[in-house]
């Protein structure tokens, strides 16, 4: 598989790291500035490449056309939503993941198309959310181009789901629930699976659901807080 | 050409067809042979970023084969046997310091063209490559340019 990641910031440095140490990947790291590119290069070698990862004809060069994956971790959000355009749109690339900067841009990286976006304060968020779980909602995976959500939630003692049967449960309208983790381990749920006070539900929902499913599950008022 | 080898027990020599290439493969062979060093040749076809690396290109391979067989009938005149390896790298400079680095050779010498492409004198991408980052010795071999007017 060969993947182009465009941001040789700390980021892109430690993606290619990853990468480069799996098998049948082929990884090109494009970087703006060339000393930047050059200190890259120095320590990871011909991987690097120094250029602008928004321009068409430089994709072009290093191998945008046969790319199944482009990955877009500038630190500038205006040249990773290019590069994402560009990369989505005029090369065909089947995947094409795009990291935000700044949350306030995320809105519009959606409106644009961009299917899936890193959000470094949502993630920040999720992993804050995970270690005081009572009342939350943690988001694991976006899946943005079919508009869901994969989250875990913990089963509160005193909510709406403790002790009642899924199938008895008015989950709101595009909820799958795919995994109940309880104490004797992972199980995929059916109809007459019961929740018990700290199962754990790993499920996929639409963005809307969010509440209505948090108020069920986790007891939580719908005002309580974010998600 | 240097009286003393000592340390030189291992050359590598890149070629790409150009006649400076050859004579470095020349100097390189008779080093090798007073020095009863090993000589190595490589010939690196760089391949684009638009293809996979390990793309099967005929035409380069065959090209890379007939310098290497010129290089190797070079080196036999001087009295060392050697074969070349073909190799295909993204860009060459990174290929040639890599092989020299996993053969262990103590030098690597480069024949360079004397270009002045914009009326000054350049280098090239890969003697500026190996010159900075090669951990073994580096002999340069430029000879005067054809049209140079003799003193």
């Amino acid at each position: 598989m060969y993947i182009i990641v465009v941001g040789g910031g700390n980021v892109g440095y430690g993606l290619a790291l990853e990468l480069q140490q799996l098998p049948d990947y082929e990884v090109t790291i494009v970087e703006l500035s060339g000393s930047r590119a050059s200190a890259l290069r120095d320590e990871l070698g011909e991987m690097v490449v120094h250029g602008d990862g928004s321009e068409i004809a430089f994709l072009e060069g290093v191998g945008a056309r046969r790319a199944e994956l482009l990955i877009a971790v500038t630190a500038d959000d205006g040249a990773n939503l290019v590069t994402a355009q560009v990369a989505r749109h005029w090369f065909k690339i089947p995947r094409v993941i795009t990291r935000v900067n700044d949350p306030r841009n995320e809105a519009l990286f959606r409106k644009l198309g961009v299917d899936s976006i890193v959000s470094a304060s949502d993630a920040v968020m999720a992993q804050i959310e995970a270690t005081m779980p009572e009342h939350t909602l943690v988001p694991l995976m976006a899946l943005e181009s079919a508009g869901l959500r994969v989250v875990s939630m913990r089963v509160q003692a005193g909510s709406t789901a403790e002790g009642k049967a899924l199938r008895d449960l008015t989950l709101p309208t595009g909820v799958l629930i795919t995994i109940v983790i309880t104490p004797d381990g992972a199980l995929a749920p059916d109809g007459s699976t019961v929740l018990r006070h700290g199962d754990e539900i790993i499920a996929v929902i639409p963005r809307e659901a969010d509440e209505t499913l948090r108020a069920m599950v986790t007891g939580a008022h719908p005002d309580d807080g974010r998600s | 050409m240097p009286q003393s080898f000592s340390g030189v027990h291992s050359i590598l020599v890149p070629v790409d067809g150009s006649e400076a290439s050859y004579r470095a493969v020349a100097v390189a062979a008779e080093t090798a042979k007073r020095a009863k060093a090993h000589l190595h040749l490589i010939h690196v076809i760089e391949v684009p970023r638009s293809i996979p690396l390990d793309a099967p290109l005929e035409g380069e391979l065959q090209r890379g084969e007939a310098y290497l067989e010129r290089a190797e009938q070079i080196a036999s005149e001087h009295g060392v046997s050697v074969e070349g390896d073909l190799v295909q790298a993204r860009q060459a400079g990174h290929a040639v310091v890599d092989e020299g680095v996993e053969r262990g050779v103590d030098a690597i010498i480069l024949g360079i063209d004397y270009h002045r492409p914009f009326g000054r004198f350049e280098l090239g991408r890969l003697p500026q490559y190996v010159l900075e980052h090669s951990p073994a010795q580096v002999w340069l071999i430029r000879y005067p340019a054809p049209d140079a007017p003799r003193r």
